[in-house]
């Protein structure tokens, strides 16, 4: 027993619960079952101050149908962290306490000025935000978009330097046309399943300077594919030097945007393999994140959907090819009757390899009522043993695996400095929670500082500075490596789409 | 003289302390008593020293039967029967262990015979009603389980017996209408203004009425819809035009509902497990898996260990994804496909397999192409999926044997069963979205 206890702290990975910044996410549930209800909860984890310490953003619901935040309570909040887990909200002076039912967050420096800017998308209109760089920010214009952005991303997709942005569009509702769905004869009213209304396209703005955005959907090839979007992430799947877009879509095939590298992009999902889990039938698929989970220098793909669809794990097989690995990775039967909406590939063991982090809950807050499922979960912990396969970890957290909720937003950073990732969750109605990495190990770590979506490879490891990551978040911080027991290696490179590699000295 | 000597012999061994009188006396108390084992044992040391005697080997049946081992006593029947026809009792026992093995078609004549023999054997006349019913033979066991009901009105079994039967019997004769006929369009309108679905059932009620602009029973449904969305005006016109059902139509009509009624009497005579039986089967109808499990288990509080209400609550929990609970009863029950699916459902593709090898219905099959596609065996995966291929209602089965054919290097086959997916899944996305874009318009 004794050896047990042992292997287990040895070995676990583990969190516990740190004190809460006070944000508590407020989506105005009703009998109405309005949709944006159920879909709030992205975040935003950035260092708005420059001052080497990740800060938090919370965008926020509003009252319904009205999309009016008729008080503080519905206020977007960003609280400045000024460390040890001590937070400052800061949202009144900053100016980001924002209007309207916002969803998520998009954090990148769009005008190169050295200060970390926000995109929120909202009903009934999204918000750009410019980083005055004295811990204020603006408004910026910017072309419509719509008729429901629920997330967006930024990635340079030509290569100019500057920071565009991918709007991501979930479908055509509004309060009026808010249908009636669920059991009539039992009264029982839920929200209503995405095929009920119309898809939407994406939309593309280009950045043109100067603080100037250009609605590109049209010429770029987007408007050619309409869907039913949730999130958004980036990486060079295949390897061609351009930054390609994986859009997640809710009850229909998901959708790779491969960018042909002259402003246009072909959507690709079942030719790469990507477009549906193995099984064949669409899913709700809800986050994602893009990263190289097995170390061979090829970007993943792991998405989180609902109780029955399980996570699809995507191992990107080179060539423009994926296998979906969730059985053969045996998260199968971790995930199976889980429902999850953020995901994180993060190496929060600092072993090497990137472990699984979703935040879970179903969609449908009566799903007990018909079903085996229930609503409010715990978050999962998936361990990556040995870069192919995974375990279950979250029983070596017992506050986090006993804590259910209708959990959203999820996003992984080391916010006391210690080397270690520790978690920010979002759930419905309840107090944003962060979970301090406690892992006990003498693993080491570093982290990088890279452009938005660049990819750092430190010996046989890579990472990629994902500006979109999960469910409608936005991390614009420092790639993290572990490195086990091993000693950091001295130098890593830095790689943006069209720029030669960079080599930095690693952190020690 | 032969006389004398057989009762002289007879005599001895009667008087003999395991002889005749007093083994048969012996089997008559260990049946009193409930040990039925104990009697057959018994039954069959007398057949030893009388093995002619039909009446013996009746009861040795009798004593099988009581003991559930039902294929035993069948035999021991049937050899009753030979040496005499005439054993009445006999017939009916066997025709009762023919129902009870599932042999309907066997059970029947037997039953037949003993209800000739015994007009009022509620016992017969159930087992006959559910042989009936067993074989599609909706009509007579219709009849029986009314019998049944007059003669014993508190019987739940037989209330429950005569809503299916009705049920059934409606159904297979909505199945002999020209599926795009005007009757079958109204009565699938009928079906969804039941469930709540207004647009769905306009949407039938249209393509009635633009076959048959006559028929009268479309125009009543449609005013009947009218009335339920609100647009009493336009009912009002359409009840104008409507008329009493007729012929096939209205006798689909009228035993669908009898067996409401039926239903309703089951359920007016309070718990029992006929009755959450009927709930747990009507809340899977409507997808309502949860509510099925919890009638289930209702049904088996009061009959623990049924094999048919815990197959039904196996099926239930692999249908609402419990799966740690669903694998043990499905493992009981031998239901291999299920199993196989649960496995594969539950991500473990791999135990799956022994299991779906044992069946080959086209589930079974495709869970089968399924797993061996998890476990990145493509080449096994193939031909399973292309026997389940005609089952595709979603474009799932044609998708995975893409994958399958693209892994194993069959590239312009697999693009076109990815072709046929999507043509597939387009096709589904329509059928939904006019679905949901119908309005509801004026006669």
């Amino acid at each position: 027993m004794r050896l047990l206890l042992f292997s287990a702290a040895a070995f676990g990975i583990t969190f516990v619960p740190a004190p809460n910044p006070g944000f508590v996410l407020e989506h105005s549930p009703s009998p109405e079952k309005y949709l944006p209800s159920t879909m709030a909860g992205g975040l935003a984890v950035f260092d708005f101050n420059n001052d080497g310490r990740p800060d938090l953003f919370f965008p926020n619901g509003a009252e319904l149908p009205s999309f009016r935040k008729t008080g503080p309570k519905y206020w977007n909040r960003l609280y400045r962290n000024d460390g040890d887990f001590h937070f400052t909200d800061v949202t009144e002076k900053a100016g980001l306490a924002g209007d309207g039912f916002a969803f998520g967050a998009a954090a990148a420096d769009f005008d190169n000025d050295g200060f970390i800017d926000l995109f929120v998308p909202a009903l009934p209109a999204s918000k750009l935000y410019r980083n005055k760089g004295d811990g204020t920010f603006v408004e910026v214009p910017i072309p419509a978009t719509g008729p429901w952005t629920i997330a967006a991303g930024w990635f340079d997709y030509d290569r100019d330097g500057l920071q565009d942005l991918f709007i991501v569009n979930y479908l055509n509702w509004s309060p009026a046309n808010n249908h009636w769905c669920g059991d009539r004869p039992k009264n029982l009213r839920v929200y209503c399943h995405p095929r009920h209304f119309q898809a939407t396209t994406n939309q593309l703005l280009h950045n043109k300077g100067n603080g100037k955005f250009e609605d590109v959907t049209q010429s770029s090839g987007l408007a050619k594919y309409p869907g039913k979007g949730m999130s958004v992430a980036f990486a060079d799947y295949d390897a061609d030097g351009f930054l390609d877009a994986f859009v997640t879509n809710d009850g229909m095939p998901n959708f790779l945007f491969r960018n042909k590298g002259n402003g246009t992009f072909e959507e690709n999902a079942f030719a790469a393999g990507v477009a549906l889990p193995d099984r064949g039938v669409t899913i709700s698929n809800m986050g994602v994140d893009f990263r190289d989970y097995d170390n061979d220098g090829r970007p993943d793909i792991v998405v989180t959907a609902l109780a029955g669809e399980s996570f699809p794990l995507f191992r990107n097989l080179g060539k423009g090819q994926f296998q979906e690995a969730t059985t053969t990775a045996r998260l199968a039967p971790l995930v199976v009757r889980k429902s999850g909406w953020g995901v994180v590939f993060a190496d929060f063991d600092n072993d090497g390899r990137k472990d699984i982090f979703t935040a879970n809950s179903h969609v449908n807050d009566l799903v007990s009522a018909t079903t085996s499922d229930a609503y409010q979960l715990p978050n999962s912990i998936f361990q990556n043993r040995d870069g192919k396969t995974f375990a279950g970890a979250t029983s070596d957290s017992p506050e986090l695996a006993a804590e259910s909720a209708a959990h959203r937003g999820a996003l992984a950073a080391d916010l006391d400095g210690d080397g270690r990732l520790d978690l920010i969750v979002t759930a419905l109605g309840a107090p944003a929670r962060i979970w301090r990495n406690t892992t006990a190990n003498t693993n080491k770590s570093t982290q990088i500082p890279a452009p938005p979506n660049a990819t750092v490879t430190i010996g046989s490891q890579t990472n990629t500075a994902n500006t979109a990551v999960g469910y409608s978040s936005s991390y614009a911080g420092p790639v993290h490596f572990g490195f086990g027991a091993a000693p950091l290696p001295p130098e890593a490179i830095i790689t943006v789409p069209g720029a030669a590699p960079k080599t930095v000295a690693v952190r020690k | 003289m032969f006389l004398v000597l057989l009762l002289l012999s007879l005599f001895r061994l009667a008087a003999q302390p395991d002889g005749p009188a007093v083994l048969s006396q012996q089997a008559r108390q260990a049946m009193s008593a409930g040990h039925f084992d104990e009697a057959a044992q018994i039954y069959r040391k007398l057949i030893v020293q009388l093995p002619n005697v039909g009446g013996l080997r009746m009861n040795l049946g009798l004593a099988l039967f009581q003991a559930g081992k039902h294929r035993a006593a069948a035999a021991e029947l049937e050899t009753a029967l030979k040496l005499d026809p005439t054993l009445a009792p006999a017939t009916m026992m066997l025709g009762l262990c023919h129902a009870k093995l599932g042999e309907p078609l066997a059970a029947l004549p037997l039953l037949e015979k003993a209800r000739k023999a015994d007009p009022s054997n509620a016992t017969v006349l159930l087992e006959l009603a559910d042989a009936n019913y067993a074989i599609g033979r909706f009509g007579p066991a219709i009849e029986l389980f009314r019998e049944l009901t007059s003669l014993q009105p508190a019987n739940s079994t037989a209330w429950r017996g005569l809503g299916l039967s009705l049920t059934d019997h409606s159904q297979s004769l909505f199945a002999r209408l020209p599926a795009e006929s005007a009757e079958a369009l109204t009565l699938l309108a009928r079906a969804r203004l039941a469930a709540d679905e207004p647009k769905a059932a306009f949407t039938f009620l249209r393509q009635a009425l633009t076959k048959n602009p006559h028929f009268g029973p479309a125009h009543a449904s449609l005013a009947e819809l009218y009335t339920k969305t609100d647009h009493s005006d336009w009912a009002a016109a359409e009840t104008a035009k409507a008329a009493p059902a007729s012929g096939v139509f209205a006798e689909i009509e009228n035993a669908s509902k009898e067996a409401l009624q039926a239903f309703a009497r089951l359920s007016a005579l309070g718990p029992s497990a006929e009755l959450h039986e009927t709930e747990a089967e009507a809340a899977r109808a409507r997808g309502n898996h949860a509510g099925a499990i919890a009638a289930w288990r209702k049904a088996l509080a009061l009959k623990p260990g049924n094999p048919n209400l815990e197959r039904g609550l196996a099926r239930s929990l692999l249908q609402s994804r419990n799966y740690d609970e669903a694998i043990p009863l499905l493992t009981k029950y031998q239901l291999y496909s299920e199993l196989g699916e649960a496995l594969v459902e539950s991500g473990k593709p791999a135990e799956a397999v022994p299991h779906l090898l044992k069946t080959r219905t086209p589930a079974a099959q495709a869970a089968l192409g399924r797993a061996y596609l998890a476990i990145d065996q493509p080449a096994k995966a193939i031909a399973p999926l292309r026997a389940a291929l005609a089952t595709d209602t979603d474009g799932g089965l044609h998708f995975q044997l893409a994958r399958a054919l693209q892994r194993t290097g069959a590239v312009a086959q697999a693009r076109e069963m990815d072709r046929i997916s999507q043509q597939i899944r387009q096709k589904k996305a329509e059928r939904q979205e006019a679905a949901g874009a119908v309005v509801i318009t004026p006669p």
